[in-house]
């Protein structure tokens, strides 16, 4: 029983922690370090409650954990003064205008309000449904909906040529 | 262009070399097994003090959680890791260790799964907690924590604000469940006085803690800004003193006794 238990945990980490790790990296802010902890977090939640968890589809589950974990640890860093902001790499021009576009859209998801980007990443990334976005951040749909609206309108401009001219310099 | 196709493209790119931890399931079952551990020993430590008088046992079996706790003996529950296996841990930034010292070690503090969370970064420091339930500090002493909280044996020195002398001790179960007690003292008043009358131009509604006004608010992710499914914040300023209580999974009403047994010296 526990063997299966352990081994059943086991191939779900194999399984999803890409998928997961990458989903931290996003909604932490671009961080590895805080990206590998909240993983960690994330699944021994998860391993805690794997009996129950496990009998269902368990990642949307440790979807919920992870972004909510963001989100929480993004409010109590401010508090703390210990905002450890992984600032969007100093990227060189590169020569490619599409590339160096998305270079600085992902920097400046990166800077978005930890809610805000969590929804761009689970609702365009993942492409998650507005419904399946608001249960994993327990929000209301028509939350998801303005926070998506907000965020895209800012990386909207960046597509706007003078603006990505003005900023990119 | 699309902007939804572009993002995706652009975070597809940022991400390809993003990739876990290698032993991951291993690091997460002794994580487990720290924590599991450490509220064990804790439990088993309190026990020994009341009934041996073994103050010094308990002294140094409720520090943060050290791997020698484990040594000697394995563990009939599969999660917990060999003696070698187990990770040193230290505590926060911040942290100041019982004689005062200020530990500038690079482990994180690591609040969104509980002020009991502790990951190590660094070598180890024997600096065993000091004994008691942590209701003495900072100038105040709290007469009332909820029933099954527990303090960590951490103190936060000078971490909130923008200015020195604030003291901050956290007390929880599991993770789960928490309360934070924050002193300001000094200039540190300031920035908590600031705060309250930001809440009340926010239309936040006074209540009175010991014949003083407070505010028991929500506040979101910009520190001030009242929020309704924010972090749980209950404030006061007294003369020489500020006083923030933070908590999650707290009743209101548990959070308000809290601040009403506190005294200051």
């Amino acid at each position: 029983m526990r063997e299966s238990y352990e081994r059943s945990f086991d191939e779900f980490v194999a399984a999803r922690s890409t998928s997961l790790m990458r989903i931290a990296y996003l909604v932490c802010g671009g961080s590895h370090h805080d990206a590998e902890d909240l993983l960690q977090g994330a699944l021994e939640k998860l391993y805690r409650h794997w009996d129950r968890v496990s009998a269902d589809d368990p990642e949307p589950y440790a979807r919920r954990v992870l972004v909510n974990a963001a989100i929480s640890r993004a409010r109590r860093r401010r508090l703390l003064r210990e905002v450890n902001v992984a600032a969007p790499p100093d990227t060189p021009v590169p020569e490619d205008h599409s590339v160096h576009l998305r270079s600085v859209l992902v920097a400046e998801l990166l800077k978005l309000p930890p809610r805000q980007r969590a929804v761009l990443v689970l609702r365009y990334w993942l492409d998650l449904s507005e419904a399946e976005t608001a249960a994993a951040l327990r929000c209301s749909t028509g939350s998801v909906k303005s926070q998506a609206s907000r965020g895209l309108a800012r990386l909207r401009t960046y597509l706007d040529p003078s603006v990505f001219a003005e900023v990119t310099g | 262009m699309n902007v939804e196709e572009t993002l995706r493209k652009a975070i597809d790119e940022r991400v390809a070399e993003v990739r876990p931890p290698a032993g991951l399931a291993q690091a997460v079952r002794r994580r487990r097994a720290r924590r599991r551990t450490w509220y064990g020993v804790a439990a088993v430590a309190a026990a020994t003090a009341v009934i041996a008088g073994a103050f010094p046992a308990y002294q140094a079996l409720t520090a943060p959680p050290q791997a020698p706790v484990l040594s000697g003996g394995g563990s009939p529950d599969p999660a917990l890791p060999t003696p070698g296996g187990v990770e040193p841990a230290l505590p926060s930034p911040g942290v100041s260790a019982p004689d005062g010292k200020r530990d500038e070690s690079t482990a994180t503090f690591s609040p969104e799964t509980g002020p009991f969370e502790v990951t190590a970064t660094a070598e180890p420091e024997a600096t065993p907690a000091p004994a008691g339930d942590g209701r003495e500090y900072g100038g105040i002493a709290i007469g009332h924590i909820p029933g099954g909280l527990k303090w960590n044996g951490q103190t936060l020195e000078n971490t909130f604000g923008s200015a020195p002398s604030t003291y901050s001790r956290m007390w929880g179960v599991d993770g789960e469940k928490w309360v934070q007690v924050i002193v300001y003292r000094g200039a540190a008043v300031g920035d908590l006085a600031a705060r309250l009358a930001g809440y009340r131009e926010q239309g936040a509604k006074p209540i009175r803690i010991n014949g003083h006004e407070a505010f028991q608010v929500r506040t979101g992710e910009a520190m001030g800004l009242l929020m309704e499914k924010g972090q749980p914040v209950l404030a006061w300023t007294q003369p020489g003193y500020g006083i923030e209580i933070l908590s999650h999974d707290v009743a209101e009403s548990e959070v308000r006794a809290v601040a009403e047994s506190i005294e200051t010296k």
